[in-house]
């Protein structure tokens, strides 16, 4: 059975890939916002310290018997967390601050990997926390996704210009009123939740990539931020599906075969754009 | 332009730490007027600068801008950084860059509106610029950026624009338009305007302000031909020695 004849039998494909199109729209959009603002490590600090929070409330859920608790939770109140205190050390004390962050994503993982080893039964969570499995995305989480989507969207959205003008010019943005440091704070919050989001379809370790990638490829053929997220959105969408379809089709890990597309994404988005300004350039 | 001072400072003294910046500084600046600021690197030009728009807060005394503290009247301030070299790689367009400057006008999130977009339009043919609101801003020429950070600056319909040495690294004849461009901008608006530039100065402006050792020092400016050392010292700080010379070679070989 071919991949399109699988997907419309199998409810775990269609929520893989309704998990991997929501996902891209938010990757799409804050994905554009970190990499013209030079701040992919940061996305990288808040991914890596989603191992504690997914590690704890897998401990809390398995061991103390809160069964509500899903690990999921557990990440988003970390990576909010994490991402106020990154925000605040790089307002406020920016001569450490890549001490601070790397320390947080050391601490984060070790954090996570203790309370995974003393979770009976949970080894394997390991390895899907770390490199993804879109294809056991359950339905509960594919609501939690949508709605964190949802979030995400909207606020990227509803402050793109002011976002856009932190980013671009911070100064002249703290003249014309705007609340410079609220805003960078928000836009690492809502890089924080973007991450929550990807977790599940490509792994905490892959998050960075997945985010830099399409972004940098998108912003090498875009002439303003809104062209970057569609075309951002729209090259995570045809990796995440392609990654799905490999990975049903010839059993290769998706989230590592998404990234792999994603790469090759930018490399040929980097040769078109060379080739572009070249022609430009002699014409 | 109303009753009301451009800028008015009383008793300002500013400190970076143990440096004391500026002392005591009282100044006014009426409406309409261009005004030129000199001094020495260091002197304190880009601080007083700084204070007017509200970015730094004095030790001591006020600045009242348009009537009102500095720092509440920032958004009706136009600025003009010095040298401002953007990442290339953001994907920006001239007009986005410009529309910029009508953040903080009205509503607090949501788009543009479209008498936001027409006055950046007719921002952008204030410059000579309105032809190229697409195209991507690093793209454009030196001297074509400095002009749409003007327009940036002018789009919010300001009182009062202040730039930051605008034609630093730009070519004589480019930097020649720019300084048309801000004669005619002061038909509408008062100008604050931080150069090197003692040519343009002595030819265009009929007031300098000195920033030199803490103080600000009102000058009426003087045709070039009268620049003397001790004035030049003065403005520019260090030991200046005025040269004259008629552009013609001499019997040893030299200009």
């Amino acid at each position: 059975m071919g991949f399109l004849g699988a997907l419309m039998e199998h409810g775990f494909l269609q929520r893989a890939v309704a998990t991997g199109l929501l996902a891209s729209v938010a990757c799409g959009v804050v994905g554009s916002y970190i990499v013209a603002r030079r701040i992919t490590y940061v996305a990288g600090g808040i991914a890596h310290c989603l191992l504690a929070g997914l590690g704890i409330a897998r401990y809390l859920q398995v061991v103390q018997g809160w069964g509500w608790l899903h690990p999921l939770y557990g990440a988003l109140a970390v990576a909010l967390l994490t991402a106020v205190v990154i925000g605040w050390v790089s307002l406020h004390w920016t001569e450490r601050e890549d001490t601070v962050i790397s320390a947080l994503w050391a601490v984060g993982m070790a954090t996570g990997v203790l309370f995974i080893a003393r979770t009976p039964g949970c080894s394997q969570d390991l390895m899907s926390y770390l490199f993804g499995n879109i294809l056991m995305v359950s339905p509960a989480e594919l609501w939690l996704i949508a709605l964190l989507d949802l979030v995400v969207i909207s606020l990227a959205l509803v402050w793109y210009n002011q976002l856009t003008a932190v980013c671009f010019d911070p100064q002249f943005a703290r003249l014309r009123g705007l609340r410079v440091e609220a805003l960078y704070i928000l836009l690492l919050c809502l890089t924080a939740l973007t991450v929550v989001v990807l977790v599940t379809a490509v792994g905490l370790v892959l998050v960075i990539a997945l985010l830099a990638l399409p972004a940098a490829a998108a912003g090498r053929l875009s002439r303003s931020l809104w062209q970057m997220m569609l075309g951002a959105a729209a090259l995570t969408a045809l990796c995440s599906v392609g990654g799905i379809a490999a990975s049903y089709s010839t059993d290769l890990p998706s989230g590592a075969t998404t990234i792999l597309l994603a790469a090759a994404g930018y490399l040929a988005a980097v040769a078109v754009g060379y080739i572009r300004d070249r022609y430009a350039r002699q014409h | 332009m109303g009753d009301v001072p451009a800028v008015e400072i009383d008793g300002m003294g500013f400190s970076y730490g143990s440096d004391r910046i500026l002392d005591s500084v009282d100044l006014t600046i009426c409406q309409g007027e261009f005004v030129g600021v000199v001094g020495p690197n260091g002197g304190g030009k880009t601080t007083l600068l700084k204070l007017i728009l509200g970015l730094l807060t004095p030790d001591t005394g006020t600045i009242t801008v348009l009537g009102r503290p500095a720092r509440e009247a920032s958004r009706e301030v136009g600025y003009v950084p010095q040298q401002f070299a953007p990442d290339p790689r953001f994907p920006m367009t001239l007009g986005d860059v410009v529309l910029m400057g009508r953040l903080g006008m009205a509503r607090g999130f949501g788009p543009f509106s479209r008498n936001d977009r027409g006055l950046m339009m007719q921002a952008l043919e204030t410059v000579g610029l309105a032809d190229r609101a697409s195209e991507p801003y690093a793209d454009l020429s030196g001297g074509q950026r400095q002009r749409a950070l003007i327009a940036r600056a002018v789009v919010s319909e300001s009182r009062l624009l202040v730039l930051d040495e605008p034609t630093v690294g730009l070519d004589p004849g480019i930097e020649r338009e720019v300084l048309a461009l801000l004669r005619h901008l002061n038909e509408t608006m008062t100008i604050i305007l931080v150069t090197h530039d003692l040519t343009f100065v002595t030819d265009s402006l009929e007031t300098v302000l000195c920033v030199s050792n803490g103080s600000v020092v009102r000058h009426p400016t003087v045709a070039l031909h009268d620049l003397t050392s001790d004035l030049l010292t003065d403005l520019l700080g260090g030991d200046v020695r005025a040269v004259r010379h008629d552009h013609r070679w001499t019997d040893a070989g030299g200009p």
